[in-house]
């Protein structure tokens, strides 16, 4: 659906280039809810851009739907924007309009009849959940609201992708949730591709079937989502993991444990997909002399399943504890000690 | 009783058919003038904010002979202006008297004044809103007709209002070469007659017609304002 090769921009700016994407290679599959997480200055916004050609590519080609972006001018341009949607983080609605006349945008831009584009809004107004307030101005709707008729107008001329920049980082986590549940439901019901960038693991965690984490304008790793929470490999998608998996507290009362006598070993044991459901602390008590106490856990769903972190410590002979986990590691759970190793 | 005589006596000296004259001339002047200034103020303003950096018609040298042309014409005192152009409009008009004769200056005087408000409007619009517009797929027409305006609409009413409210003193200047209205009433019949009380009398009309004109321009602009 979507390919990028060897796509590059670069900025001149007073204090001379700066690369803002660096030598991009990138394929999302059709109907796929594909993230790229990245912290501030990653270049992820711009790589977003370059996908409706908001920005020009310095280097390198963009293909959506069948369609070389990079090569099209003018009217052409403006028709293959046309079926790419795209939402952005402070809505960027018209403040002039009402809600439907906001969804009726695009399709004027497009010249469809008046009765064509009534009948459209409406269905895209239920769509989103937001029958009833057709008439109101942005003024007088929240947040979520707001981005639930971007997303509306986003999807007007039946788009092919969507394109998310930020969409929830303005929003409150109760929100930015239903916001999520709306695009994945999109996703399921319309088939449609969506690529957006975050800089909130959650979000990936939460909708995304593959992603990509950005540093200094390049891709440092991708995967599925579930590989990456499970065995993350570069430094930068480590911090992003513990986002989610790991709350600051944690990390403070552990700090306080290691503190007391007789902590014996801290284990992180990281759990996927049906993992979660065994019952594999009962087995190594019964299988191997040790104790062992549970400090802190938590399972979160994906899309392609839960992932659960458990903080235990564990205390017996030196040997048994060593085989207890190995045990736990050839059940295909990840074991981290770290703490009394 | 007696103040009836003492109000008929303190405006004993009013003529008030030449005032009433005075008065639509000074209408007259002030409405066509605005209804020219604000087309052209809005093309002036447009073109100056569209061919700016990174605008969708960007283009230094345009930009930079609109933006003289704005800031000569603005800058020119408007009594000056009006002499300046006497060649110009006697050749477009064939005559310097009556109301008419002041349009030309009037609207070249308020013209490029109204333009820099059209253009401070515009540069108040939310980048994010073209940035929208542009990956909907909307043509630079688009953008200006279904965009630019409608969002900047309350800001450009309330602009051509102040203008609205200059051109009605500009008027009173216009009486030098003729124009007549309410400012030359009051300078020749009141001043240099001595006769104080049509001075008065022209002043309190021309704030009538101003305290109007606000009350209008920040009607519309309320109403149109949904933020």
């Amino acid at each position: 659906m979507i390919t990028l090769q060897k796509l590059a921009k670069v900025f001149n700016t007073k204090d001379g280039a700066v690369t803002a994407v660096d030598d991009i290679d990138l394929t999302i599959d059709q109907g796929e809810i594909f993230g790229v997480i990245g912290y501030s200055g990653a270049g992820k916004s711009t790589l977003i851009r370059m996908l409706n050609m908001l920005e020009a590519p310095s280097e390198g080609t963009v293909e959506v739907a069948g369609k070389p972006m990079h090569t099209l001018k003018n009217r052409q341009l403006r028709e293959a924007r046309q079926e790419i949607g795209m939402i952005f983080q402070h809505f960027n609605l018209l403040w002039s309009r009402t809600v439907a006349e906001n969804i009726a945008f695009p399709l004027e831009i497009k010249g469809l009849s008046k009765s064509v584009q009534k009948e459209r809004v409406d269905e895209l107004i239920k769509l989103v959940g937001l029958e009833g307030r057709g008439g109101s101005y942005p003024s007088q709707l929240s947040g979520g609201q707001k981005q639930r008729v971007g997303i509306a107008r986003a999807l007007a001329n039946n788009p092919k992708v969507l394109l998310c920049d930020e969409a929830t980082s303005a929003l409150d986590p109760k929100t930015t949730d239903s916001i999520l549940d709306l695009l994945v439901d999109i996703n399921k019901k319309l088939g449609l591709t969506i690529v957006l960038i975050t800089h909130e693991m959650h979000v990936i965690r939460k909708i995304c079937h593959r992603v990509a984490v950005m540093e200094g304008g390049k891709i440092v790793e991708q995967g599925d989502v579930l590989d990456i929470f499970r065995r993350p490999r570069q430094e930068m998608t480590k911090e992003f993991v513990k986002q989610v998996t790991e709350p600051e507290e944690t990390e403070e009362a552990l700090n306080h444990l290691f503190g007391e006598e007789g902590i014996g070993q801290v284990l992180q044991l990281t759990f996927v997909g049906g993992e979660t459901q065994r019952p594999l602390i009962t087995h190594v008590i019964r299988q191997f002399e040790v104790d062992i106490s549970i400090l802190q856990g938590k399972i979160s769903q994906t899309q392609h399943g839960s992932y659960g972190s458990l903080y235990v410590s564990m205390q017996g002979e030196k040997n048994t504890v060593k085989e207890a986990v190995d045990y736990i590691r050839a059940e295909q759970v990840e074991v981290e000690v770290i703490h009394g190793g | 009783m007696d103040k009836l005589i003492a109000g008929s006596a303190l405006f004993g000296e009013v003529n008030w058919e030449n005032m009433w004259d005075a008065t639509v001339e000074t209408l007259y002047m002030s409405v066509i003038a605005l209804l020219f200034t604000f087309i052209f103020g809005i093309m002036l303003g447009l073109l100056l904010f569209l061919t700016d950096r990174g605008q969708l018609w960007q283009n230094k040298t345009a930009h930079f002979i609109i933006g003289a042309y704005v800031n000569i014409f603005r800058s020119i005192p408007f009594i000056i202006l009006i002499v300046l152009l006497i060649p110009f409009t006697r050749s477009v008009l064939g005559t310097m008297l009556g109301p008419s004769a002041a349009l030309p200056a009037l609207i070249i005087g308020a013209a490029p004044f109204y333009a820099r408000m059209v253009e401070i409007a515009l540069r108040e619009i939310d980048k994010g809103v073209f940035e929208a517009s542009k990956a909907m797929g909307a043509s630079n027409g688009q953008i200006i007709r279904k965009v630019l305006l409608p969002e900047s609409m309350p800001a450009l009413v309330s602009g051509i209002t102040v203008t609205a409210i200059a051109l009605v003193s500009y008027t009173a200047m216009a009486g030098v070469i003729g124009a007549g209205g309410l400012g030359d009433l009051a300078f020749r019949d009141g001043f240099q007659r001595n006769n104080p009380e049509i001075t008065f009398t022209a002043t309190i009309i021309v704030l009538i017609i101003v305290f109007i004109l606000q009350f209008i321009g920040d009607y519309i602009t309320n109403k149109l304002d949904k933020r």
